[in-house]
């Protein structure tokens, strides 16, 4: 590969790309009009619509010192509003109703694992560990995307009195690290989504470039040139990488501006955007085996929804509202690891490096590098025809 | 070795610039090209010339390496069409039958983006530029977008395109197509100059008069392969018509001129007849 001649294409196309109606639509207007959407209708325009979620709170041990400090901290989060139940079953029963959305079971042993690691807060071993039990409303994005977060952080902040996010905890809750998410809208709990969301348009993008190049003879100006198979997806790759990045930059200012500011130090926001530039790789993939498989334009834009559909509802914002199946199936989408990543690193602070956003950032990664390599080669294979 | 066009050094001594051999290529049960052989030396133009359909820009676009043949070889400079297409590519310039260009970039952006593909450095394309846009009076349109110009204009951005890199070898489908007068002349004169200097045109054409007064050679292309060629005495020499025009030599060699008597006839009974009544 000449690099001189990638870049040549790069050129070519970011400025091909940039004068097509079309392309900016989909790369610039479709995104902030997504993002302003988003906004006006969860609350981040016109006021500031707080989520107030109802929780039931289910001491199995009794009302304990510990207890009323943990629903005292969760009551101040002014996310929730927290009632005691005295068993779990009327906690249930209202939970089928939808009168709560979330129930917090507190285990019997809960004052003792908080008085264990008291006595010996650098003493693991010493612990009495305890589960904290969880029932969500699988109809409320809200609850699904939120709670899990802030249970986790009031059990370690506010009831354990622990700092660090990285520090040892006698509870086990599936969560992330520290959570700071306070009076938050949902506009804010979906914004991170709404990267991957724009982003997965690419795949259109790409798709529609190529077969039209194709249809048009367009692609023959660059056969007839020394220019290797190589060189030609080098260039797309650099100029789809640039676009994705625009992409990202301008849905961030949409998302700040609406009030989204994300809870992360300068690391937290270069390795966010290093997730969703990367992520375009796998879009860029995804488009050209679209592109060798359709026949023309038209195809293209049907057939990438084959790859459109399960990265939006599986991967993105959307899949939090899912059923389990569901759910899990989104842990093999790239999208649902750039989503998870940008939460965890926007939404609930976790450091840069955290275990939770090199998994994703790693997964990303891979499964990108793997899907553009299919797509370069079955395109080599059949996209010229 | 010689030193060949825009200063590259040609790895091998041979005879013709173009040399097609044993060509077939077939879409379905259709044979377009049925074993097309063909030479091309440095110094001449060789003119394709052949009915709809014959297989004459298949066979530019086979050259070109744009579609791979079914059997047969292609070699340009020596080089291999398909398994030293780069080497190859890099001694051609080649312009199709209807000017395809990216509509949303200017001329100059084209050329700008072509010469950089090709490795061309900025000094010389700056150079080539300004020349060829002169000659073909394009200087006005060359920071206009493509989509705003006319067919004729955007020929002449594509004939350029397939000049600016100095190639040996010229591959020229229907060239004249959509050319004012003037830009025919120029496009001519700039082949003759081509050929002057060593290289080669092989280029099709519908049009007998400028087959006849261009080329060196002529090939008349029928069924996939070529069945005559030469200069016009050598083509009237194997029709056997001493003073024939090309176009009487074209249609012997086609089939096609009994038929077209029949059509003619034909078509004047019945004009005269719907006259009478």
């Amino acid at each position: 590969m000449r690099m001189g001649r990638a870049l040549a294409l790069a050129k070519k196309d970011w400025k091909k790309v940039l004068r097509d109606p079309a392309f900016l639509f989909i790369i610039i207007l479709f995104p902030v009009m997504l993002t302003l959407a988003f906004g006006t209708s969860f609350g981040a325009v016109g006021g500031s619509q707080t989520v107030t979620l109802n929780v039931a709170a289910v001491p199995l041990g009794g009302n304990s010192t510990s207890s009323l400090l943990f629903v005292k901290d969760l009551q101040s989060t002014n996310v929730v509003k927290v009632s005691w139940y005295a068993d779990n079953q009327t906690a249930q029963s209202e939970l089928s109703q939808g009168l709560v959305q979330v129930i917090v079971v507190l285990p019997a042993g809960f004052d003792t694992t908080v008085q264990s690691f008291r006595a010996n807060p650098g003493a693991p071993g010493l612990w009495t560990n305890t589960t904290v039990a969880l029932y969500l409303d699988k109809g409320s994005l809200i609850a699904a995307q939120v709670i899990p977060s802030v249970v986790q952080q009031v059990l370690q902040q506010g009831v354990l009195g622990i700092k660090s996010a990285a520090q040892a905890s006698p509870f086990s809750l599936s969560t992330p690290t520290e959570v700071k998410v306070q009076g938050t809208t949902v506009f804010q709990m979906f914004a991170p989504g709404l990267f991957a969301f724009a982003s997965i348009y690419m795949i259109m993008m790409v798709a529609q470039s190529y077969t039209t190049e194709r249809e048009s003879g367009l692609l023959s100006r660059i056969l007839v040139t020394p220019a290797t198979s190589v060189d030609i997806l080098a260039g797309s790759v650099v100029s789809y990488l640039a676009i994705g990045l625009v992409q990202a930059l301008l849905v961030f200012a949409c998302v700040y501006a609406l009030g989204y500011h994300p809870a992360a130090d300068m690391a937290g926001l270069a390795v966010g955007f290093l997730v969703i530039t990367v992520f375009a790789l796998c879009n860029i993939g995804f488009g050209l085996i679209t592109a060798a498989v359709a026949k023309s334009a038209g195809a293209a834009t049907g057939i990438s929804f084959v790859f459109l559909m399960p990265q939006l509802f599986l991967g993105t914002f959307v899949g939090t509202a899912l059923s389990s199946t569901a759910s899990a199936a989104g842990r093999f989408l790239p999208a649902y690891y750039v989503t998870d990543a940008l939460t965890s690193l926007w939404t609930r602070g976790a450091p840069a490096l955290s275990q939770t956003v090199l998994t994703d950032l790693a997964f990303v990664s891979v499964s990108s590098v793997i899907i553009l390599m299919v797509g370069i080669q079955v395109f080599k294979s059949f996209g010229n025809r | 070795m010689r030193v060949g066009f825009g200063g590259k050094r040609e790895r091998r001594m041979v005879d013709s610039l173009i040399e097609i051999e044993g060509l077939t290529k077939t879409y379905g049960n259709a044979n377009a090209l049925n074993g097309l052989d063909l030479k091309v030396m440095p110094g001449e133009i060789y003119g394709l010339l052949g009915p709809n359909g014959a297989g004459k820009t298949t066979t530019l676009r086979i050259t070109a390496g744009l579609i791979e043949p079914t059997s047969g070889s292609v070699a340009i400079s020596g080089f291999d069409a398909t398994k030293e297409s780069l080497q190859a590519k890099a001694r051609i310039g080649y312009v199709a039958e209807v000017p395809i260009l990216y509509e949303s970039l200017s001329p100059r952006e084209l050329l700008e983006f072509e010469a950089s593909v090709r490795g061309i450095d900025k000094d010389s394309l700056n150079r080539r530029l300004s020349q060829l846009a002169e000659a073909f009076d394009v200087a006005t349109a060359f920071d206009s977008p493509i989509a705003t110009l006319s067919m004729g204009t955007k020929q002449k951005v594509a004939i350029i395109a397939a000049l600016i890199h100095q190639p040996p070898v010229l591959l020229l489908d229907e060239p004249l197509n959509s050319l004012d007068a003037r830009s025919n002349k120029i496009l001519r004169e700039l082949l003759s100059l081509h050929v002057q200097k060593g290289g080669a045109v092989l280029f099709s054409t519908h049009i007998m008069e400028i087959a006849q007064k261009l080329c060196s050679r002529i090939g008349i292309i029928f069924q996939g392969k070529v069945v005559a060629e030469g200069n016009l005495d050598q083509l009237r020499a194997q029709t056997g018509g001493k003073d024939a025009t090309l176009e009487e030599v074209f249609m012997k060699l086609t089939h096609e001129s009994s038929e077209v008597e029949n059509i003619v006839r034909s078509l004047r009974e019945s004009f005269f007849e719907n006259e009478a009544r």
